[in-house]
């Protein structure tokens, strides 16, 4: 493969045009569902192909191919170039790209354990005991869980002269309980979910030792103990309250709210007609307060914070990671750009977000790793400060508004807080608001020793529809008068 | 493309041996276009392949997919499968071979593709400039081809084409949102898309209306609708419902939506497209599953697309009786109410009432005697699935085209409702 690549660079080369690449990736990923300790289901999948992208007349055309033959490699090569033509008549605005320097390399994602090297059995072994733990109880209707592993060998190629290789994993999965409580209106059918670590997993760029790390074993039998507490208790009552959040449902709350919004796509309209436009206009840069000044939100796709699910070397135009920030003592400060948006906001170089799916798909502006940096103290300390209001436990629910403004978002559980301590658990909590009073009212973001990687593989976005792995280090945090329940 | 993919197919089948195998092969070539802000800012040809081979283990089904066609491919991809199930069990024969005839492909040179796009998308802008207004939309045009074998000696094929364009116009502070689906290139409507969408736009931007929270008339696209509906539709499924773990299990033959309601999943009616099997390659059937309200039909294996994990089961070919009013007249019958033309951020909220929330966009308005006064600012709507359709009073005798995934389409009409709770 590497002598053909090394042909369609020199025909990049010699191709009329202001700039062209490739991307060969070759992609597996394993799934793996199982239930009450079980196989339930499994699929294996390899993928590989090529996606070309070429820049000429001011519009990019993209042609992309599974055939690796040569013929059909060229041919999708000239379908890019024909692609630019075709529309630079009818285009939304001249792209220029900010300059980059060619980069020659190969770098390969530390892992301790590749978990293409382990049989299956030793892979839901920890998973299967935890489910095993919640189904011995009569009481539990079923205990599933889920492990995803993929593993994304990527050579990025351009006109300019970048050769990068580079082999990535992502590695994630989750468990989950279910049972049936008393519906709101008695009705039978209330089903009630408790997950871990959540809803769709914690994801990180690691290998196996992500599972590991989950202690499955460990948090099957909290999970139990919760479920049962959860049938019995009683619901989240309406009104204002202090609002605790923590591990997966803040890692949404940052990626659905400053996340998303800071896409700099968003900004001309890119996301109009799918993933939506943002608040964050360019006006608000460097001196607007966007929250308060405990919240600082940087993007960084190196490994230099943890393994976040979104890290990698270069993004998939060949820029190196790099540290941003977003959000500077709640101060909006940066965008999530791509050389062509950093062309149009006049910034020097693009940030390193350009992520596709796969071979088969455009380059998107997407979230790394965007993560709230931490503060001081520890959540005991921050339940024990707290008078009245609730700890939120992982998402059930989330919806927020075109620009990424207006929200409601809802958790599996509720952890009622009285007097700095914490008095049971509540069913089907939700709060709604408003992005920039809520994060504005972040009185407080607990410190290291509580700070971890949680990280999704779904965000969506684009068209054709494409998901992508985001990570979200984080810290517990706090926000004050918070309403909850319904409006 | 058949005999190539019965090569292909023959092919993993002699490196399966004796093993019973399953064998799912797609094709999919085209391209998507995107405009914003009256110009195109992305565009993208695909020419994607995958198969998916299938044993039956003891404790369930396992799957290897890939897109490496290869003689070494395929052995590799065999070989993976086998490895995991080395002691798989027979495919069960199927006992109905009965599919419905679906002619879902028409003319479309894929290499030309592009140029009509470009066609679509120029004449479009053009409208749209001549109307002082801005708009961001899609063009798609897919062919696609389904191929299913197993080692029973079954093979299923069916070539697909299908072409989207969708526009939202912005006027002023106004929006107005409208699109087409087809098969049939010559079927696809870009000028009546395009002018709806303008006109409803024009008409939002003569003023924006804030609404109290409460409960409001409503009048929901078949966009609209087709999100809306989308919690439920697992809900059909007979062994959940048997189970007790569907929220419909108890309620067959109950009355639970309006009396004006019927709900089928169909493939075989007159205008409806999709893949004719499911992922089993069992024949698709018509199941009325609602009728005037009251729950009559539920799917079971057959009747709809189970397995392979990104296929759970699930209706592909809604469809909603229409009524016999034109919607003209269900906005003149509406005294103080909404339009929602597209929903935004649909999720459910929670399952045993099938509590919902979302926001309305894209040419969403407010009604008040009959005549749209102008643009909802902002509405935000938490209801339950059950409560809104509970309260249907009529549709409109014109009906939407929906492509509905990969393999299905819906078919709705504009429903009319009586009550949505707005927050």
């Amino acid at each position: 493969m590497e002598k053909q690549l090394l042909r369609l660079q020199n025909e990049m080369g010699r191709t009329k045009c202001d700039y062209a690449d490739l991307r060969y990736v070759e992609t597996d990923q394993l799934r793996i569902r199982t239930k009450n300790g079980g196989l339930e289901e499994m699929k294996e999948t390899f993928s590989r192909g090529v996606g070309f992208r070429v820049l000429d007349s001011g519009t990019f055309g993209f042609s992309a191919t599974r055939d690796l033959s040569e013929k059909s490699l060229f041919s999708h090569l000239a379908q890019a170039h024909r692609m630019t033509k075709q529309f630079s008549k009818i285009r939304h605005a001249e792209v220029k790209l900010t300059p980059a320097k060619p980069i020659k390399t190969r770098w390969e994602m530390p892992v301790k354990k590749d978990p293409w090297n382990l049989s299956l059995q030793e892979k839901i072994a920890p998973q299967a005991e935890a489910e095993r733990e919640l189904a011995r109880h009569s009481w539990m209707d079923s205990a599933t869980g889920v492990l995803d592993f993929t593993r994304k060998r990527i050579t990025f190629v351009s006109r300019e002269g970048s050769w990068i290789e580079q082999t990535l994993y992502r590695t994630g999965g989750w468990i989950y309980g279910e049972t049936w409580g008393k519906g709101k209106s008695n009705s039978k059918h209330e089903k009630i979910r408790r997950s871990w670590p959540g809803p769709s997993g914690l994801f990180r760029a690691q290998g196996y030792e992500a599972i590991e790390n989950l202690k499955f074993r460990e948090e099957g039998r909290r999970l139990a103990e919760e479920l049962d507490q959860l049938r019995k208790s009683p619901e989240t009552p309406t009104g204002t309250y202090d609002l605790i959040l923590t591990g997966s449902i803040l890692a949404l709350q940052i990626h659905e709210t400053f996340g998303h919004a800071s896409e700099s796509d968003r900004v001309y309209g890119y996301e109009d007609n799918f993933g939506g436009r943002t608040f964050l206009n360019p006006g608000l840069l460097g001196g607007y307060p966007v929250a308060s000044p405990h919240v600082n939100l940087v993007s960084d796709a190196g490994l230099s914070l943890g393994p976040g699910a979104g890290s990698f070397a270069y993004d998939d135009e060949g820029i190196p990671a790099k540290r941003v920030d977003i959000l500077k003592k709640g101060i909006f400060s940066g965008y999530l750009t791509s050389r062509e948006t950093a062309s149009f906001l006049n910034q020097p170089g693009s940030s390193a977000n350009m992520v596709a799916r796969d071979w088969s798909h455009y380059p998107l502006i997407r979230m790394t790793n965007t993560s709230l940096l931490p503060g001081h103290g520890t959540l005991p300390q921050m339940i024990a400060d707290t008078e009245e209001g609730f700890l939120l436990d992982n998402e059930l629910s989330w919806s927020i508004d075109e620009i990424r403004l207006d929200f409601q978002i809802g958790g599996e559980c509720g952890y009622h807080i009285k007097k700095g301590k914490v008095k049971g658990l509540v069913r089907f909590p939700f709060y709604h608001g408003n992005t920039l009073d809520f994060w504005r009212a972040c009185d407080r973001v607990a410190g290291k020793e509580a700070w971890d990687f949680w990280g999704f593989p779904d965000c969506g976005k684009g068209g054709p529809y494409q998901e992508a792995f985001t990570g979200h280090g984080l810290s517990p945090a706090r926000f004050r008068g918070i309403s909850m329940g319904r409006e | 493309m058949q005999s190539e993919l019965r090569k292909l197919a023959q092919r993993a089948f002699k490196a399966a041996g004796k093993a019973p195998l399953q064998i799912f092969l797609r094709v999919k070539r085209g391209a998507l276009i995107r405009f914003a802000n009256n110009g195109v800012h992305q565009n993208g040809f695909q020419d994607l392949f995958s198969y998916t081979l299938r044993l039956l283990g003891k404790d369930g089904p396992v799957y290897v997919e890939s897109n490496d066609a290869s003689d070494e491919g395929m052995r590799k991809a065999v070989e993976r499968l086998k490895a995991e199930v080395p002691k798989p069990l027979p495919t069960p024969a199927l006992k109905k071979k009965d599919y419905p005839k679906v002619r879902e492909h028409f003319s479309l040179p894929t290499e030309k593709i592009p140029e009509m796009g470009s066609r679509a998308i120029e004449g479009a802008l053009r409208l749209i400039r001549g109307a002082n207004a801005s708009a961001n939309g899609y063009f798609s045009a897919y062919e696609r081809l389904f191929y299913l074998a197993d080692s029973t000696g079954l093979e299923l094929y069916h070539p697909t084409t299908a072409v989207r364009f969708g526009v939202t116009v912005s006027k002023g502070a106004g929006k107005g949102y409208f699109s087409s689906y087809h098969p049939d290139p010559k079927q696809l409507k870009v000028t009546p898309v395009v002018q709806d969408a303008i006109k409803l736009a024009e008409e939002a931007s003569e003023k924006e209306i804030s609404l109290e929270a409460g409960e409001y008339e409503c009048i929901l696209s078949p966009r609209a609708f087709l999100e809306l509906i989308e919690p439920l539709r697992r809900h059909f499924n007979r062994e959940l419902c048997e189970d007790g773990k569907s929220v419909l299990s108890g309620l067959f033959g109950k009355r639970i939506f309006s009396e004006v309601f019927t709900l089928a999943d169909s493939v075989s009616d007159s205008g409806e497209f999709g893949v004719p099997f499911d992922a089993e390659g069992a024949p698709k059937r018509k199941v009325v599953l609602v009728e005037q309200g009251v729950l009559k039909g539920l799917l079971a294996e057959g009747h709809s697309t189970r397995g392979l994990l990104e296929h759970p089961f699930w209706p592909q070919n809604l469809c909603v009786k229409e009524g016999n009013h034109s919607l003209a007249e269900l906005f003149k019958r509406i005294r103080r109410g909404i339009f929602i033309n597209k929903i935004w951020y649909h999720t459910l909220v929670r399952e045993s009432a099938m509590e919902v929330t979302g926001l309305a966009t894209a040419g969403s308005v407010y009604i008040e005697e009959g005549k749209i006064r102008g643009r909802v600012a902002h509405l935000r709507y938490h209801d339950s699935i059950f409560s809104i359709l509970r309260s249907v009073v009529g549709a409109s005798k014109e009906r939407v085209l929906l492509k509905d995934g990969e393999m299905g389409a819906a078919s709705f009409p504009y429903l009319w409702v009586s009550h949505l709770r707005v927050v």
